[in-house]
């Protein structure tokens, strides 16, 4: 079969490789349980809408044929940790924060963590260097601590160093 | 009911600039009914409470300081202590009077030589400040400014609502980033505080000139509640003789006071520096550990210690046993203060043994790269002693030692270790007795750290085994002193197939689960030497063998291998060449390394890439 057909939650088609999407453990899973044969079958993907799955698509057409990823180890060197995002990547990504966060949601219900790295490494570097007011304003989020927590928070944070 | 929920905000007190005195600042947490006793000698708790010693740097000055200040009735009182007195914001009190203190407040002291004033010594008292933002960094490149918000649009998603993503993208902020995260909200502070306790350590570093290093036990006792990681640099302490205005004595009370087990700490993490000049200190130094045994899980301890006394016999230290728990993890960095034995000598150091019993549960021993190799020696020779079948949980060792003490211990080891490194160059001597540990740990290796020793000229080849679960081989050739490179060429050999004298690598047999190779040290031309060229195209034919020795056939591949450092390379810095003949086949034979320069080179795709 190397054909599938994806159904967004718009209720939209998009016929793709299979070797495209390989990428997505959800999807991989989807096709053998539902037993799919035949290349006019559907794989309906209830939480991801049309413009996201395009999206998702077109990233995983330009890394089908990337290794597949080894784990991180906890106790891996810092210059192993790679947080390295590559030039197509960082074209890639560059999108309204709404529709980044839907691809997010969308790679993690997909379960394709190459994408999921790339969404939660962007999120990461908009919130490096920026105050807790400007995460809150970034996020809309409300501060529901006291200033009593805030200043025992403030309290630790003087006595954290890095280990 | 609110003048109890907000209670004053903790006050500092600071002498200010040509005070001459040994107290830079000094934090006084707000307490209801707590006193600070500011004065240069300590009497008693009990007199003074909580005590903090301020003292000129100039012993010609006759300064009679003393100041109370008290906390109370939501504010901070000033007293001056009996006989003295203090001007505030320009205005004269006895010691009769208690006076409001302001922050903002200018404390003056008159300062007398032989009795005749001569100058001010002046201190602003003020409110503690926090700061607003602890990661200074740059953001990082392009990508975080590409993201926009559309007419600054309200989203409704927040990266704390789904854990398993929120926990990844915390996994990639910075430690200071983590820090600020804390602060958005309760939802994100209860996430990110354990990240914060894991990867952090609270540190009780006295500074350098700090009179008062254990107020800081006081103030972690009112601001921190169990975090699990320690470390502890003890002062220089005065001998109970010279003691005069007895700093050491209140620091080894307010120690005592804070190990308390009524304090509840539950320490899974200590670290402890110091330098040990008597048996007093020593005994005073392991109390933390002593106290802590119960729930230490990890500890290192790096001392200075006085191995030779005066009259050049060995000091004798007291045997403490120990019994730990749940330690899994113990290191140990000790130096010489005062004078080296000589090489010949014998240490006895029977101290060490009762330390060499209370690790025999650990999994992990390590005598750091910053212990002396002949104490380091000593340590794993009492391992020995006490029996290296004893040490039946260890997986893994690094050890600075003379390599054949390491090594001997080793080959008496019975247990599968995982990761072996030895800091001590290995000669060629040793090649025989270390290609035998290594054919006894093959098959549950899974890093391997060693140096090798540069002073011999003759070629040298090290013979691995195949070590299916290797992840990580570190390499790293011995400092060079002059600049220049003399060593002999190294190559590594590897088992052939049945039936071939191949000794090349063949990484789906020889090291199948290889993650990291790291040769080191980096090498770096100097600019300023006129032979530096020379220098760099010695090194590479020199060490081109072992690289050479690293690569495959033509046509066989390492798909595990992700990190891959050479000497030459700059990981940061993306230098175009390298004089490595063989650079151009890395990319292909690595293709799961990515680092700059190797991508630059995949995408050229082309020999001329790397110059040769």
């Amino acid at each position: 079969m190397p054909f599938v057909n994806l159904e967004s939650s718009d209720g939209d088609l998009v016929k793709v490789d299979v070797d495209v999407i390989k990428c997505s453990v959800t999807i991989n899973a989807l096709i053998e349980h539902l037993g799919l044969e035949d290349d006019n079958e559907v794989v309906p993907l209830q939480n991801v809408g049309t413009e996201t799955l395009h999206k998702v698509l077109a990233w995983a057409k330009h890394h089908k044929d990337d290794l597949p990823s080894v784990d991180d180890d906890e106790d891996d060197p810092p210059r192993e940790r790679r947080t390295d995002i590559t030039t197509w990547d960082a074209n890639f990504i560059k999108m309204e924060q709404i529709q980044l966060f839907d691809l997010i949601l969308a790679a993690n219900y997909l379960d394709i963590s190459g994408l999921l790295d790339l969404g939660c490494k962007i999120v990461a570097d908009m919130i490096k260097g920026k105050t807790a007011d400007e995460i809150r304003t970034m996020f809309n989020i409300v501060n529901d601590l006291t200033p009593q927590e805030q200043e025992q928070i403030r309290k630790e944070n003087e006595w954290c160093e890095e280990k | 009911m609110s003048g109890r929920l907000l209670q004053p905000p903790d006050a500092v007190f600071e002498s200010v600039l040509m005070t001459d005195c040994d107290l830079n600042s000094v934090i006084l947490p707000y307490r209801e009914r707590c006193r600070y006793t500011l004065g240069e000698k300590y009497v008693s708790w009990d007199t003074q409470s909580e005590f903090i010693f301020v003292k000129t740097k100039r012993p010609q000055w006759d300064w009679s300081f003393g100041l109370e200040i008290l906390c109370g009735h939501d504010a901070y009182w000033a007293k001056p202590v009996k006989g003295s007195f203090v001007f505030r914001n320009g205005i004269k009190y006895y010691d009769r009077v208690k006076i409001r203190l302001n922050f903002g407040d200018e404390l003056v002291f008159a300062k007398h030589r032989d009795g005749i004033s001569g100058g001010l010594a002046r201190f602003i008292f003020k409110r503690r400040e926090y700061a607003t933002n602890v990661d200074k960094s740059i953001k990082s490149g392009p990508d975080s400014d590409a993201i926009v918000r559309k007419n600054g649009a309200k989203v409704n998603f927040s990266p704390g609502e789904n854990q398993l993503i929120f926990s990844k993208i915390l996994s990639y902020l910075p430690f200071k980033s983590l820090k600020n995260a804390r602060l958005v909200c309760r939802h994100w502070d209860e996430h990110v505080s354990p990240i914060l306790r894991k990867k952090s350590v609270i540190n009780f570093y006295p500074g350098l000139k700090s009179a008062n290093p254990s107020l800081k036990f006081l103030q972690y006792v009112h601001e921190m509640q169990n975090w699990p990681r320690w470390k502890i640099s003890y002062p220089k302490l005065p001998t109970p003789l010279n003691d005069i205005s007895q700093r050491g004595a209140k620091y080894i009370l307010d120690l005592d006071w804070f190990l308390n087990p009524m304090r509840g700490h539950c320490v899974q993490s200590l670290s402890l520096f110091g330098d040990i000049y008597t048996n007093y200190d020593y005994k005073t130094y392991l109390k933390a550990a002593l106290r802590l045994k119960d729930t230490l899980e990890e500890l290192h301890l790096e001392f200075g210690i006085k191995i030779l006394g005066y009259n050049g016999i060995e000091e004798n230290y007291s045997e403490v046993s120990i019994n730990f728990k749940k330690l899994t993890k113990f290191s140990l960095a000790l130096n010489f203060l005062e004078g080296e034995p000589s090489p010949a000598t014998r240490l006895v150091a029977g101290w060490m043994k009762p330390w060499a019993d209370a690790v025999k549960d650990v999994e992990s021993i390590s005598t750091s790269v910053r212990c002396d190799t002949s104490l380091g020696s000593r340590f794993i020779q009492e391992l020995q002693n006490s029996g290296a079948n004893l040490y039946k949980n260890l997986k893994e060792v690094s050890l600075t030692c003379k390599p054949e003490d390491g090594i001997n211990f080793l080959t008496e080891l019975n247990n599968p270790l995982k990761k072996m490194t030895f800091t001590t160059p290995l000669e060629t001597r040793h090649f025989p007795d270390f290609e035998k540990l290594l054919k006894k740990f093959a098959s549950s290796l899974e890093l391997l750290s060693f140096r090798v020793d540069t002073d011999d000229l003759e070629p040298k080849v090290l013979n691995l085994p195949c070590l299916p679960d290797l992840k990580t081989l570190n390499f790293h050739f011995e400092e060079f002193s002059d600049g220049h490179f003399y060593a002999g060429c190294l190559r590594f050999a590897f088992p052939p197939l049945s039936g071939d004298h191949d000794v090349g690598i063949n990484y789906d047999r020889h090291l199948p689960s290889i993650r990291s190779i790291v040769i080191s040290p980096e090498f770096y031309e100097d600019e300023d030497a006129t032979d530096s060229e020379d220098d760099v195209n010695t090194f590479w034919d020199v060490y081109s063998d072992l690289i050479d020795s690293l690569l495959p056939k033509e046509g066989q591949t390492c798909k595990t291998l992700r990190n891959f450092e050479l000497p030459d390379f700059d990981d940061t810095d993306t230098k175009t060449e390298t004089r490595y003949r063989q650079a151009h086949r890395l990319p292909e034979v690595f293709p799961n390394v990515r680092n700059k320069w190797m991508d630059y080179g995949r995408c050229r795709s082309i020999k001329g890439f790397f110059s040769v």
